[in-house]
């Protein structure tokens, strides 16, 4: 079963990845499946599979819509540890899902999909999704255990020098055009706001070159221009053809982020910061971050910067290892 | 600057001279208004750079000292939950253009009515109301509704005068108006009943036609129009009838916009140019989906649906699929 998980996943990987990708550039695309697919070893996998304890039979994802490679972790993992998988693709873009389910088919490894809401029968649920969805999933499957990992947002932190920072903050940003709840909402910085911006949008004018972005959802243009706006009356902006990097006070923290957006707020010391997120605990997932030895409510993992949107495997994701207590009783795990 | 907006709402002119002529006036006199704009040059009032109504909640865009305001109308705040404000020195020239238009369109405004839009003195629409025709009664309350049966009888007394009735309402207001058990009641010749928003923020939702049919049926005698303003804008559009194109006065312009580019487009994203606006901004990009027809008139197709949350999510649409 690994052996026929790691084939299946050097297969996927050998796929052109820009089709993929929910409308990711084809560089960009790459890189990001590259990476998702990189820690997903016979070790890591058999860590992982240790660290869920017993698993289900059947288990049924539910994929969102946004960080396309998101699945393939799940269900890799869930294979190697000897379940069946269903993944409920997203409507709007159900290629990746499609894909991912054909390599594993081709490895004879039990992976199936559909975009239907109603999932076949399964023996627990993993979803993914804003409160509201999963709450309306979590109805329709009440009859067994499931994992929610609803809405979470990131930040990240620098104390050091810009520079540096700006190069990894700069990959953050620009992977997954700044998709996903590991992507960077916020920088946060206690040195000089405004060298540090002057230095990311260099950062974001080369990762353009590099990664280009990837199609915008339209709807997203009112929330870019107000915060252009914003920034260039209360704070200070620059901006390329398809990057801004502002500078804004804290009291103009957004927890969303939009494509190819840095806004940075400097901030006096990490304990004003954890005084901003404390209201957020809830919804807080990754730090990223040049400090060492920070800590914040509610943030589930620290990390380098430059690595915030390629998690480690296995971890624990929002504060348990991935796939563990799937064998509870019915209802929210 | 007031005269001249003044004057041109009163006697026409130029749209393109005096749109300009505001813009370079504003940048002088709005500070918020001249940083927002940046190196921008606009040659075409089409390229006169418009404020995300959004903003309203976060930045005041005043052309005078804001400690000069007399007058501030509040946004409803149902898209975000945080209500903009905007501050005005007086209402004067809100109030001829609010007239001027209203009487071009309705032909003649009825002296007495029954309201059912906000009374809030915050509510630039009922600012407005309350400018056609003072003292209407009102049945209208935002926490607790229509009262629907004193209503329905307020409106038949009132019919019973022979004078025609203005009857304004928001669309969510005049559908629970019409859920109530009640007879048609036969409005007098020039009676008018006004249609407004639509059904942002509540719990249900009722096409416009088949409100505005339901309202003819329930109210025979009045003709129904629809009005579209916000409290961003000092002008307000009028479709006569209801289900007919919305008409900008002579002092306003409309240009669709690709919602993500910002560039004009066929149908899009709908900003508003409003010279009555000198106390603000002149131009004003809203949430608003639209068709800008040839003549200037705009057919609205609803709001911009919210973008893809940004977060480990999905939405509804997925979960319901």
């Amino acid at each position: 079963m690994l052996e026929a998980t790691l084939q299946a996943l050097q297969n996927l990987r050998a796929q052109p990845a820009g089709p993929l990708s929910q409308g990711l550039s084809h560089s960009n695309a790459q890189e990001c499946l590259n990476q998702a697919i990189r820690p997903l070893n016979s070790s890591s996998l058999a860590a992982g599979v240790a660290a869920a304890g017993p698993l289900p039979d059947t288990i049924g994802i539910i994929v969102p819509h946004g960080v396309f490679t998101t699945p393939i972790e799940w269900t890799a993992l869930a294979i190697a540890g000897g379940s069946r998988v269903h993944l409920k693709a997203p409507n709007r873009d159900p290629a990746l899902v499609r894909t991912l389910s054909e390599v594993f088919q081709k490895e004879g490894l039990p992976v199936t999909w559909s975009n239907q809401r109603e999932l076949p029968p399964v023996d627990a649920v993993v979803a993914f999704g804003s409160d509201e969805s999963i709450d309306a999933i979590a109805k329709a499957h009440s009859n067994v255990p499931m994992a929610r990992y609803g809405h979470r947002f990131s930040l990240a932190l620098v104390t050091g020098d810009p520079e540096q920072a700006a190069r990894a903050l700069a990959t953050d940003l620009a992977r997954y055009d700044t998709r996903g709840c590991m992507a960077p909402t916020a920088i946060f910085c206690t040195g000089d706001g405004i060298a540090l911006a002057e230095a990311l949008a260099s950062a974001m004018q080369e990762s353009e070159h590099r990664w280009p972005r990837g199609t915008i959802d339209p709807a997203l243009g009112p929330e870019w221009r107000r915060r252009l706006g914003l920034a260039r009356v209360m704070g200070h902006t620059s901006a390329g053809a398809q990057w801004a990097v502002n500078v804004m006070q804290p009291a103009y923290f957004t927890p969303m982020s939009l494509p190819r957006m840095g806004t940075i707020h400097p901030i006096q010391d990490v304990h004003s910061l954890r005084q901003i997120l404390a209201p957020w605990t809830p919804w807080l997932s990754t730090l990223g971050t040049d400090t060492e030895g920070v800590t914040i409510d509610g943030i589930h993992r620290v990390c380098p910067l430059g690595w915030m949107q390629a998690p480690p495997f296995p971890r624990d994701h929002d504060g348990r290892p991935m796939l563990s207590g799937l064998q509870s009783p019915p209802g929210e795990i | 600057m007031k005269e001249q907006i003044r004057a041109f709402i009163q006697d026409g002119g130029s749209f393109e001279d005096c749109a300009l002529e505001l813009y370079r006036w504003q940048r002088s006199n709005n500070p918020e208004y001249d940083r927002f704009c940046g190196p921008v040059i606009a040659r075409h009032w089409s390229e006169i750079p418009a404020v995300p109504t959004s903003l309203f909640r976060d930045l005041s865009f005043t052309s005078f000292a804001i400690e000069d305001a007399t007058t501030v109308f509040r946004t409803s705040g149902t898209t975000s939950g945080k209500r903009g404000s905007i501050y005005l020195q007086d209402t004067e020239v809100y109030e001829l253009a609010a007239q001027t238009h209203a009487e071009k369109c309705l032909h003649n405004i009825p002296r007495h009515g029954v309201s059912f839009v906000p009374t809030a003195a915050d509510s630039s629409l009922g600012h407005m109301c309350r400018n056609f025709v003072p003292d209407m009664p009102n049945f209208f309350d935002a926490s607790t509704g229509v009262r629907s049966v004193a209503a329905w009888k307020a409106i038949a007394e009132a019919a019973q005068s022979g004078e025609p009735l203005f009857i304004p309402g928001t669309a969510f207001a005049l559908a629970d108006l019409l859920d109530a058990e009640h007879s048609p009641v036969s409005l007098p010749p020039g009676s008018i009943v006004m249609v407004t928003g639509g059904f942002k923020g509540q719990r249900r939702s009722v096409p416009a036609t088949v409100l505005h049919n339901q309202l003819a049926r329930s109210l025979p005698g009045a003709q129904v129009v629809g009005e579209y303003g916000m409290s961003e804008l000092s002008s307000q559009l009028w479709a006569v009838p209801a289900d007919s194109p919305f008409h900008p006065p002579p002092w306003m312009r409309i240009l669709a916009v690709d919602p993500w580019t910002g560039q004009p487009a066929t149908r899009g994203l709908l900003r508003f140019f409003d010279l009555a606006n000198y106390q603000t901004v002149g131009a004003i990009e809203t949430a608003d989906l639209g068709v800008v027809h040839p003549d200037g008139s705009v057919s609205l197709e609803g709001r911009l649906e919210g973008a893809i949350p940004r977060g480990c999510s999905l939405t509804v649409e997925e979960a319901d699929a």
